[in-house]
This record gives structure tokens, C-alpha cells and sequence, in this order.
């Protein structure tokens, strides 16, 4: 049976297919080798039913009683069936020919229908076929080019008029090679020309070829020779192929290729490929830049080279990629890089499949994780560090899971409150909370809070540690919540406590200090509105006593009397028993709030009818300065306090002066002004027994010093009103002195000009007088010219009797007599010295009794003596002395005597004491002694004096009582200077 | 001989005086001003000063200071024609205060009771 190639089968087929005429092929044996379409259509039987079954399938042999296998050449008539089983009459052509026209072998038989009856409608309508065979042609794909064995073109599909350019009706019956000799490359002339005469089976030509639209193009040409039934070549079939398309996507395969390969370059993660040696393939630019790959000369880099576990780990891989489905992830190992040193990195391994699905290799991706591995061993060490901080971290360091129950609990909360980790692990903090806390106002106690937005919390709290002590703490609290969520999302609390309590102690002790000193001020502030003596003692006491201020029950105030020279008892404040105690505390607590409303109470009504009985206690309260065993002297004498507790068993305290006060627990205070000690402020607790502590002491203190303070700022305003009385006394006197001044400057600058004019007419008028005297006594009595200068000497007397008379104003020395006591001439001189006798250590007496006669005398004068010797007498008693004055009365002539202890005068200056201009101070005329002597003598008195150095000078003045009426005092008696 | 040193400023008393005193049998001096007076004291032995008070320069009252400085012994009559220097406490320390007058009697007899001559003689 003759083979056919596939080529040829295929060809054959669609010769068969393409055929008008129907017909079989049979081989020797009569058995069907191929059927037209027609043939198939007709008889309704598809080709391979009809293949490898004899003819007689169709024409059956009980239809036909001729031997077919094979059929005997030449017509015949047959009846076949077709599917249906239908009858046809049909009239056949039988044609042998030979597969191998050479050997003569191989006989073929082709059996055309020629004629057919009896199925109408069943045969297939020519038109029709012919229709759906052109479609066909039109409908390939490929360019379809036949000519028949003179090379004319009998068939030429529309793909091919595409592909070319050319249509149909230009080319056909036209011999092929005429068009295609420019265009067709010589091997497919060639190829045309064999297959045109000597027969060719599928050659295959690829060219390039330009169509009329100028688009180059790339064909592949398919050319076959078309061989009938008969074995002989009809003809060629050509197919042409658009192969430029797939050329196109190569272009675009390859364009893709780059972008990939780009892509690859520029991700982070190395990219090794290799093929199943281990032989690297490929690798991106990470991959050069990870390993130091770049100055790798060309070569062949093993996979296995980069593992740090060299060849076998590269070999354990590939086991592991297979036994895991060809895909490793997140596989974590080292490479070295070019210089030897390790990368850590992670890696992805993915097998490779070729065509046929067999592995072609691997590709693997490894992400450096040097810097991770970096960043991890930081925050490893950071996670040690912080662990580390807070296990030793001086704060309790507590976190609480969602519930609150304690996670973590470091030292410092071991040592703060006394319970270990082990035994706090998953409890609540019940265990901390005091049941019930006196915490001032300032925290609460036993807060263990958290803020509900998650914010951190600041507060101050009280807890219990393990021994029940009460520990003061300061609390950070906040919640921890899970990234980025708010608290809703609690994962736990943490909370830090710091121990505050002795910084808490502190505050509350300076807190104290401070009520302590605003009580102080407010005392101050009230005693300084005061200036009456007694309420501000009444108000330090107050202080003293009331609960706004040191709260002692008692307080008593005694100072020192300096004439009696004893301490005596001045004022107190305080009950005498509880119940009193009770009525008068509550009273005024109820009606004054703060220490100054009770000072305005006090001020108002004064508590004295409350305090009778302490005030009578004080009022006996006298004790001698000299009774140095006495505590409170001592005290006083020391500027020390003294705080007795049960004074009569310790010895301390005197019995008598206990059952005076009615107790022997006191606190005693010396008030000190100036540095002496001006008096005492005992204080007790006589009705609730409080004990007196040193703090207590030392308050009193404060008050002491206010006191002190207040006595010396009363005694000093006091003196202060005196002077400013003095001042103004002095004044008033100086005033009218200024106006008697002013007065007599009146008269003196009158007297001043009448002076002068008196002066300058005196003058002349001696001249005159003069010289008319002169020459009245040198003219003679007879001489008429001795009247004329009478006449002169007259009218000059005249003038300066008239000068003297009205022009002058005399005053006069001459003493005017008047009857004085001389008692009060001494008092009143020393008025005079009053101011220089209060500087002065001086003390003067008066002795001059009451029943001395008056003396005449001139008051202002004698005065004028007295205050001379004084000032002497002063003067000789700069550092203090005393200065007596005395008086004796013999027969008509009253003495008065001034003594002194001053330093004496020398014998050698006695004799020239009254002298004018004598003096041995540094200061002044030297002439007090002579004017005073002057005096004297013209009162017809006299002076005298006796004096011894370094004991005292006496001075005695001495004067008639009375003066003689007719008596001339001439003020112009001889100075008894001699 | 008694000396006598007469002070006074203008020429016509001096000339009146010294005609007087001379007539009186004293040795008479005069000078015009206090430092004339002064330097002529410092040079002379006198026994008695009349002194004006009224001068020029230094007065009288200073003058009569700086002589008693000197010589804290020796008389001195004020004569000036200011009586209200009379009760002047310096002048007190003279022995004597005239007025001056054309009659000279009294100024005589103040001379001769200082120089303690006569006490009373008129």
C-alpha cells in the first residue's frame, strides 16, 4: 500500500477537499484510500469512515454482483448506498495509474462518479460547493497561490492579493515567474521551477518582501508541486506566510526584555539566576553592588561560591527546593562578598522550567539584612540598657496588665514597699491602700489612677508599704495602649511612684513656719496701730494665749522696776480654771475669728473682768533684784529662757513664788531692750497640762522680742512727746525773744542815728568849747573879749546839755533796786542753765531756805553773777559733780555761797581771777569775773572765793539786804583790779 | 613827769588836749589812730591812755583790748563822744568812760584819780 508523506497527505486532502469532482482512490486491493468532498457529500459519509474499508462498503455486493477489489478499470455501473442506506444508481469511471510511474509498482485506481440518479436534492448543488470552496480560499490566513503545470495561475486568494498587493484578476492565467521575477528571491524561482517539472514536497524559503504600500514585510513562502490521481504534477501550490509580525513581537519580546531587565536593576534585592550547575546567569545590579561583583573579570561565578557554606550548602539548597515545591522563602544565611566579608541576607529560591517543564535552573533573591541585623542588635542592647534602668531605678517601676494586676515590678518597687516581684506577680494593688489616712487636703490617699485619653497622669498619693508605714508619693501614671490606637485599645498601665515623704515632711514643717510667721505679722500689724502702752502688753499677751496664736493657757508680763529695784508682776491674761477657761475661750471664740478682731475686742472692752484673778496673782508678784537664786532673776540677769517642768521636785522653781502662780511648769522669757533685760513673759499651761516643748519656747521668744520692741518704741515716743514740748517751749521763749529783739533794733538804729549825730556835733563843739575856754582863762577879766568867749563857752554848754538831754539814750548801769527773793533768783538762773544742766552728770541743790529775807538788789544784774559763777562751776565739772547753793544772813548783809566738786583753780590764778581779759580756758573774754565783780561793788556788795585744786571751788557773794536811800552808787568807782 | 598817750582822730582835739594836759604839767603824746597809738605804746613808757573810741581802722574798744594784752596794768580813760558805750562791757574794763566835752574838768580828774593822785578834788 503506498505511503503517504504528511505533506502529501495534507496536500492530498485538500485536493480531495477542493476537488469538483467526486471520486475514490483506491489502491490494488480495492480498499478506499481517500474520497472527495463531493463524493462525501453526496453518499453523506464522512472521509474516515470510508478510508481503509473497501469499495464495496458503498456498492454492496449484493447490489453488485462484479468484483471490486479492485474494480476493473473503464465505466461500470453500480448502485451504492449512501448513509441513509438510499439506493443511487450511478455511472463509474475507473482510471489506474501508478504511485511510482518508474517501477510500474504500486497500482492506484481512481474511481470518478461521473453520473448519478435516484437521490435528488441528496447530491450537492455545484454552485453551492463551489461557493463554500471559494470561501474556504478566501478565508485562509495564509496567501494561497496554485498554478497548473504550464505555471498559469489558476488560483489566487484574496490573503495573497493582501499580501502582495496584486489582485486576483491581474495575475490569473498569467505565468507566475513573469510577476514574480523582480520581487521573488532566485532560490524560490528556483524552488517554482522544480516544483513545476520535477516535483517538490513542502520547500520552505523565508523573504523579505515590499508590498505596494512600501511596508517591508517578511514572508515565509511554503511551495509544494500538486500531483493528480494519475501521478502526474497538475501543478504548484504556494503558501506565503506573514511572518513579519512575529518578528515584531521578538522586537517587542526583546523591548520588553530590557524594561525587565531595568526593573530588575533597580530593586533593592539582589537577583541571581543560574542554571542546575550552579552557574550564575544572570545578576542585577544590587546583586554587583551587595557582593563586589563588579570587579569580577569575566568569568563563571558558581552560586556556590557566594554561600558561606560554599558548594554543599548550595547543594542542600537545591534538596530543599525540591522537597519544597520548588519555592524556598525567607531562607536566612550568609554570603561573602568579594573581599571576603559576610553579608547576612535572606533569601528566596524559585526553580526554573524550560519548554518542556524540566528545571532549567534557579533563580534566587536575597535581601541584605546587614543593617536589620544592625538595627536589631540595637535595639536589643537598648531593650538591656532600659531593662537594666528600670530593675535599678530608685522609682517604683510597676506596669499592670488590662486587668491591673501587677506585670512587671522592679527593685526599686521591692524596696519601696517592702514586697518582692514573686509575691506581687498577677496581684491587684489592693494591698498598698491605707484603710483610712489623716493626708491633708493637699493629696489623697491611696490613688492609684490612670487618665481616661491616655494622656500621662501626675498626682500626689499616700500608700502603705509591707510594715503599715505610711509613705507619701509622688505617681506618674499612664496607660499603655497598642501602636497608634487610642486607650480603648488597653494593653496594660504603667505606673511610676516616687517617695516624697520626706520632702512631703518638709513642706509641712515649712508650711507651719509660715502660719507661724503670718500669725506673727498679724500680731505685729496689730500692735503697731497701737500706741497706748498697756494694750499693746495686753495684745502680746492675747498672742500669747489665743489658740490663733501660741495657744499657752496663761501668760504673764513682768517688768523691772528700777527705783524699787525688784521685778514686779504689770499684767496678765488667763482663766484660773477650766470651766472659766471654757466660758471665756469659747466667748471670744465665738465672737472673733482671727487674733485681730480680739485685739479689737480687747482694745474696746478690755478682758481685765475676765482675768481678775491672774491679774491679782501679777499684781503680788514682786520680786528683789537681789535674790540672784531666784530662777526668774537669773533669767533676767542672764538674757537666758527657761523652760521648768515640775519645778518644786526638780529644785528648780522657789515654793513661795509656785503656790503664788499655782503651778511649777512654766516657760520664762526675758525681754531684752537694747541689751538689758527690761522684764520677763511667763507662760504656762496650767488648765490642760499641755507639755511645753522647746519649739514652744523659742515662739515665745518671738513674742518676748515683740514686746521688748514695743516698751522701748512707748518710752521712747514718750520722751519723744516731752521734747517736742521742750522744743516747743524754747520756742515760743526764742519768738519773744526775736520780738523784743526786733523791737530793740528798732529803738537801737534810732538810738544808732541819734548817736551818730550826737557824736558828730560833740565834736566840733569840744573843739569850740574848747579853745573858747583856752582862751577865756588866757584873756583878762577887764578885757571885754573875755566875755565874748564866756558868751561862746555858754552857748557850748548849752548845746551839750541839750545833747545829753535829748539826743542820748542812756541806758544805764546804774542798778535798779528792786526786793527780790533769793531763792528765786538762784531757781531762775538755773532755768537758765537748764539745757547745759540735763547734758551734764550735774546735780544741783538749792539750799537757800524758803524764810531769806528779800534783798534789794537789781534782779537782772544779780542774775547776771549768779549765771556767771554757775557756768564757771559747770565748766570746772566737765565730767559731773554737784553744784550746791547755800546762803547765810549776818547782821545786815545776806551771803549767798556756790560750791562745786569741780577741778579747783590754782593758787597762782587767784589774785588775777577778776581781772578783765583773764582766762584759762581756751574759750572765751576772760571778762564774766570782772563785769561780775563790777557788779557787786556797785550794789556796795563784795566777792570773794576759796578754792582747792582737785576738790571744788566755793564762791561767796555777798550783799546788803537793804540799800542805803541816800546812797550815790556811783558806777564809776575805781575797779579794784590791784 | 607823768606820760600820757592821747588818741584821738581829729587834729583840733589833739591839739586841744595837748595844750591842756601840758598846762596841766603832764607830758602829752598824741596819736591820730589805734596802730600809731599802738606802736608808740610799744616804743614809750607811758603812765596813762585816754582813748577815743570812734577812729579810724581799728576803734577804740579793740585798742583798748590789745593795750590792757600788753600791759594789763595800765589806765585807760575812754573819751568819746558815744555815751551809749558806756554800758559796753569792754569799756568797763577802763577805768573810766568820759564823754567828751568842751569842758575838760572832768577828763582832768579822771587822769588824776587813775593815776591816783588825788581822789576827789574839784
Amino acid at each position: 500500500m503506498a505511503t503517504l508523506t504528511r505533506n502529501k497527505e495534507a496536500l492530498l486532502r485538500l485536493v480531495l477537499h477542493t476537488s469538483s469532482q467526486a471520486f475514490l482512490l483506491l489502491d490494488e486491493q480495492g480498499m478506499i484510500q481517500g474520497a472527495s468532498r463531493p463524493l462525501c457529500d453526496l453518499l453523506n459519509i464522512d472521509w474516515p469512515e470510508l478510508v481503509g474499508n473497501p469499495f464495496s462498503i458503498i456498492a454492496l455486493p449484493e447490489l453488485n454482483p462484479v468484483q471490486l477489489s479492485p474494480p476493473p478499470a473503464g465505466k461500470i455501473e453500480l448502485l451504492i448506498v449512501d448513509q441513509a442506506g438510499e439506493k443511487i444508481q450511478s455511472d463509474w469511471n475507473v482510471i489506474p495509474w501508478s504511485e511510482k510511474p518508474e517501477s510500474g509498482e504500486e497500482k492506484m485506481y481512481t474511481a470518478y462518479l461521473q453520473n448519478w440518479q435516484g437521490k435528488p436534492g441528496s447530491g450537492r448543488d455545484s454552485y453551492l460547493d463551489q461557493t463554500v470552496r471559494e470561501h474556504l480560499y478566501e478565508s485562509l490566513p495564509i496567501g494561497m497561490l496554485v498554478t497548473d503545470r504550464n505555471g498559469q495561475i489558476v488560483l489566487y486568494n484574496s490573503t495573497q492579493e493582501k499580501i502582495t498587493g496584486i489582485e486576483r484578476t491581474a495575475v490569473l492565467g498569467r505565468v507566475l515567474f513573469k510577476d514574480y521575477a523582480s520581487q521573488a528571491s532566485k532560490e524560490i524561482l528556483e524552488t517554482f521551477e522544480k516544483a513545476l517539472h520535477k516535483g517538490v514536497e513542502g520547500s520552505e524559503h523565508e523573504f523579505d518582501y515590499t508590498d505596494r504600500f512600501g511596508v517591508r514585510r517578511r514572508f515565509k513562502s511554503h511551495i509544494s508541486s500538486l500531483i493528480g490521481p494519475d501521478g502526474r504534477i497538475h501543478g504548484v501550490v504556494q503558501t506565503l506566510e506573514d511572518v513579519s509580525r512575529p518578528r515584531l513581537l521578538e522586537q517587542e519580546i526583546n523591548r520588553t526584555m530590557d524594561f525587565l531587565k531595568r526593573l530588575l536593576d533597580t530593586t533593592p534585592n539582589a537577583l541571581f539566576t543560574a542554571d542546575m550547575d550552579g552557574k550564575i546567569t544572570f545578576y542585577n545590579r544590587s546583586a554587583e553592588q551587595m557582593l563586589g561583583l563588579e570587579s569580577i573579570a569575566d568569568g563563571d561565578i558558581l552560586i556556590g561560591d557566594l554561600y558561606l557554606g560554599g558548594k554543599r550548602e548550595a547543594e542542600q539548597l537545591m534538596h530543599y527546593l525540591d522537597e519544597c515545591n520548588g519555592i524556598v522563602e525567607n531562607y536566612e544565611t550568609y554570603f561573602t562578598d568579594i573581599s571576603g566579608k559576610e553579608v547576612p541576607v535572606s533569601l528566596t529560591l524559585s526553580l526554573l522550567f524550560g519548554e518542556e517543564g524540566q528545571p532549567a535552573g534557579t533563580i534566587c533573591i536575597a535581601r541584605n539584612l546587614s543593617w536589620e541585623k544592625k538595627l536589631e542588635s540595637d535595639i536589643r542592647r537598648n531593650e538591656h540598657y532600659l531593662a537594666t534602668f528600670i530593675q535599678n531605678s530608685p522609682d517604683a517601676v510597676i506596669t499592670l496588665d488590662e486587668r491591673g494586676l501587677v506585670n512587671t515590678w522592679n527593685q526599686g518597687a521591692l524596696k519601696m514597699f517592702g514586697y518582692s516581684s514573686e509575691e506581687m506577680a498577677g496581684q491587684p494593688l489592693d494591698r498598698l491602700m491605707p484603710a483610712n489616712s489623716p493626708s491633708p487636703d493637699m493629696w489623697k490617699a491611696g490613688r492609684v489612677e490612670f487618665a481616661s485619653d491616655g494622656s500621662i497622669k501626675h498626682y500626689v498619693t499616700d500608700l502603705l508599704n509591707r510594715h503599715g508605714e505610711r509613705l507619701v508619693l509622688e505617681a506618674t501614671s499612664t496607660v499603655l495602649a497598642e501602636q497608634g490606637d487610642n486607650a480603648s485599645n488597653i494593653s496594660g498601665k504603667l505606673i511610676i511612684f516616687r517617695d516624697i515623704t520626706l520632702r512631703a515632711r518638709l513642706e509641712q514643717i515649712l508650711q507651719e513656719n509660715i502660719d507661724d510667721l503670718s500669725t506673727v505679722n498679724e500680731i505685729m500689724e496689730a500692735l503697731l496701730s497701737s500706741k497706748d502702752l498697756n494694750e499693746i502688753l495686753g495684745s502680746i499677751l492675747i498672742g500669747v494665749t489665743a489658740g490663733q496664736g501660741l495657744g499657752f493657757n496663761r501668760a504673764f508680763l513682768l517688768l523691772v522696776d528700777h527705783k524699787k529695784n525688784a521685778l514686779v508682776g504689770r499684767l496678765a491674761i488667763g482663766p484660773s480654771n477650766p470651766e472659766e477657761a471654757g466660758v471665756i475661750w469659747s466667748d471670744v471664740h465665738k465672737k472673733y475669728r482671727s487674733l485681730h478682731e480680739i485685739f479689737e475686742g480687747y482694745k474696746s472692752s478690755g478682758l481685765d473682768h475676765d482675768n481678775i484673778h491672774v491679774n491679782q496673782i501679777v499684781n503680788n508678784i514682786h520680786i528683789s533684784l537681789k535674790d540672784t537664786g531666784n530662777p526668774l532673776v537669773r533669767s533676767l540677769k542672764d538674757k537666758k529662757s527657761l523652760n521648768i517642768i515640775n519645778g518644786i521636785a526638780m529644785g528648780t522653781f522657789p515654793q513661795d513664788l509656785a503656790s503664788l502662780l499655782g503651778t511649777d511648769t512654766l516657760a520664762i522669757v526675758p525681754i531684752v531692750c537694747e541689751h538689758r533685760s527690761v522684764g520677763l513673759l511667763l507662760a504656762d499651761n496650767l488648765i490642760n497640762h499641755r507639755p511645753i516643748d522647746e519649739e514652744a519656747v523659742r515662739k515665745l521668744h518671738v513674742f518676748a522680742n515683740l514686746a521688748s520692741h514695743t516698751i522701748e518704741r512707748s518710752r521712747l515716743y514718750i520722751s519723744l512727746e516731752e521734747k517736742i514740748e521742750e522744743l516747743n517751749e524754747a520756742y515760743r521763749d526764742l519768738k519773744e525773744s526775736r520780738d523784743k529783739l526786733v523791737q530793740a533794733e528798732k529803738l537801737s538804729a534810732l538810738g544808732h542815728l541819734a548817736t551818730q549825730v550826737a557824736h558828730e556835733i560833740r565834736n566840733p563843739l569840744v573843739s569850740i568849747g574848747g579853745f573858747a575856754r583856752s582862751l577865756y582863762k588866757d584873756l583878762k577879766p577887764k578885757d571885754p573879749k573875755r566875755e565874748k568867749a564866756r558868751i561862746i563857752l555858754e552857748a557850748v554848754d548849752r548845746l551839750e546839755r541839750y545833747l545829753k538831754d535829748t539826743l542820748t539814750f542812756m541806758r544805764s548801769n546804774q542798778p535798779v533796786f528792786h526786793p527780790v527773793h533769793p531763792g528765786e533768783l538762784v531757781q531762775e538762773t538755773f532755768k537758765m542753765l537748764d539745757l547745759e544742766l540735763e547734758a551734764s552728770n550735774i546735780e544741783i541743790e538749792n539750799r537757800i531756805m524758803d524764810n531769806s529775807p528779800m534783798i534789794e538788789v537789781d534782779p537782772d544784774q544779780i542774775r547776771q553773777v549768779l549765771l556767771n559763777i554757775f557756768r564757771n562751776a559747770l565748766e570746772a565739772m566737765p565730767k559731773g559733780g554737784k553744784l550746791i547753793v547755800s546762803s547765810s544772813l549776818s547782821a545786815d548783809y545776806y551771803t549767798i555761797s556756790i560750791a562745786d566738786t569741780g577741778i579747783g583753780i590754782e593758787k597762782k590764778n587767784l589774785e588775777k581771777l577778776f581781772t578783765a581779759f583773764f582766762t584759762t580756758k581756751s574759750s572765751g573774754s576772760g571778762l564774766g569775773l570782772a563785769i561780775s565783780s563790777r557788779i557787786i561793788k556797785s550794789h556796795g556788795g563784795t566777792i570773794g572765793l576759796s578754792s582747792k585744786k582737785g576738790e571744788g571751788t566755793v564762791f561767796h557773794v555777798t550783799l546788803p539786804v537793804k540799800q542805803a536811800v541816800n546812797r550815790e552808787v556811783n558806777h564809776e568807782e575805781t575797779a579794784d583790779r590791784r | 613827769m607823768k606820760r600820757l598817750l592821747i588818741v584821738d582822730d581829729e587834729g583840733d582835739l589833739r591839739l586841744l588836749y595837748q595844750t591842756e594836759f601840758e598846762t596841766e604839767g603832764y607830758r602829752v603824746d598824741t596819736a591820730a589812730d589805734a596802730m600809731e597809738a599802738l606802736s608808740m605804746f610799744e616804743r614809750e613808757r607811758y603812765d596813762l591812755i585816754i582813748l577815743d573810741i570812734k577812729m579810724p581802722g581799728m576803734d577804740g574798744v579793740e585798742a583798748l583790748g590789745k593795750f590792757l594784752g600788753r600791759d594789763n596794768k595800765i589806765p585807760v580813760i575812754i573819751n568819746s563822744a558815744f555815751d551809749s558805750y558806756k554800758d559796753n562791757f569792754m569799756s568797763w574794763a577802763a577805768d573810766s568812760y568820759v564823754i567828751k566835752s568842751a569842758d575838760l574838768s572832768e577828763l582832768k580828774q579822771k587822769v588824776k584819780e587813775a593815776l591816783g593822785e588825788s581822789i576827789y578834788e574839784f
